[in-house]
């Protein structure tokens, strides 16, 4: 089967193009210490719980890295028009349960919803997010607009 | 309960966070990808003056996610564990915040409704820049069990 972000020749297509059904290719990664860590220093959010565990549990995942990883950019296949840049408008979170150090995260994104307001076309991918035991962690709808234009003040 | 804070909150009460200066190097630790990666930070409006001007910025700007983050620490810390089950949040991204910009995490308590030993809250939600306008607005809801804080 060719992926939605493939065209029939392979080529990649330009995140902007895919329409509701539309979905980016899947990632996987294993959270380390380091990686988790990298985000306490850059939230500058050192709660223990995310050091070295809380109630005899192993260290929790930092939720700005499960936010970041959610992003649909993080997908294997993201990739924009010459020129353009993706712009988030909104973002809808779910947290449902915790991720602790050391588990493998899964990342799917579908496209959901292809919308246009005061003119502009938006586009919301839902992002969901399981563990290794297929427990979903976090589940986000982003509304985003492909765009050159850039809020700048 | 997961924190006395709550306990005391009423409709109209403001709960403000610590001031964040989003300083170049956590834009990096953010947006650069893992330090295991060379090169190391990747490329981006969040990282590089350049990447940042090709996009038509006047220099590199935080990821929208990443003030809204810190809004998520408050809500951890009012929370707890309820936070990683029960959280939601909605919000809407305004203003874009640049390195060494100040930013500030606040919730407003519309409501809280008791049912069964369990309160449920929802808040107004917004991050505010150091020159008082707001980067993200929008709502968070929890809900605060019996025994699920720490």
């Amino acid at each position: 089967m060719t992926p939605a972000t493939r065209s029939s020749d392979g080529a990649l297509r330009h995140a902007h193009s895919l329409v509701a059904g539309d979905s980016f290719e899947p990632l996987s990664f294993s959270v380390s210490a380091e990686l988790n860590q990298q985000y306490l220093l850059a939230q500058e959010d050192f709660d223990r719980r995310y050091i070295v565990g809380v109630g005899g549990r192993p260290p929790q995942v930092h939720p700005a890295l499960l936010l970041s990883m959610s992003a649909h950019t993080k997908s294997p296949d993201f990739v924009l028009a010459p020129g353009t840049g993706s712009i988030m408008a909104r973002q809808e979170s779910r947290f449902l349960a915790p991720a602790f150090v050391g588990s493998t995260l899964s990342v799917s994104w579908t496209v959901v919803e292809v919308y246009e307001k005061r003119g502009r076309p938006y586009q919301v991918t839902e992002s969901v997010v399981v563990d290794e035991a297929g427990e979903t962690l976090l589940v986000r709808r982003s509304h985003l607009i492909y765009s050159l234009e850039r809020k700048d003040g | 309960m997961a924190d006395r804070r709550l306990e005391s909150l009423v409709a109209g009460n403001v709960v403000t966070g610590p001031d964040r200066r989003m300083t170049a190097a956590r834009l990096r630790a953010f947006s650069g990808g893992p330090l295991d990666r060379e090169p190391w930070p990747a490329r981006n409006l969040h990282t590089d003056a350049d990447a940042a001007k090709a996009a038509g910025l006047s220099a590199p700007i935080a990821s929208g996610i990443q003030p809204q983050c810190h809004l998520v620490a408050l809500l951890v810390d009012l929370f707890d564990d309820d936070w990683f089950r029960y959280g939601e949040l909605d919000l809407r991204f305004l203003k874009p915040v640049f390195a060494d910009d100040t930013v500030t995490p606040h919730l407003r308590l519309l409501a809280r409704m008791d049912d069964a030993g369990t309160a449920s809250f929802e808040f107004e939600a917004w991050c505010a820049r150091g020159d008082g306008e707001a980067v993200v607005s929008g709502t968070a809801k929890c809900r605060a069990v019996p025994g699920g804080g720490r």
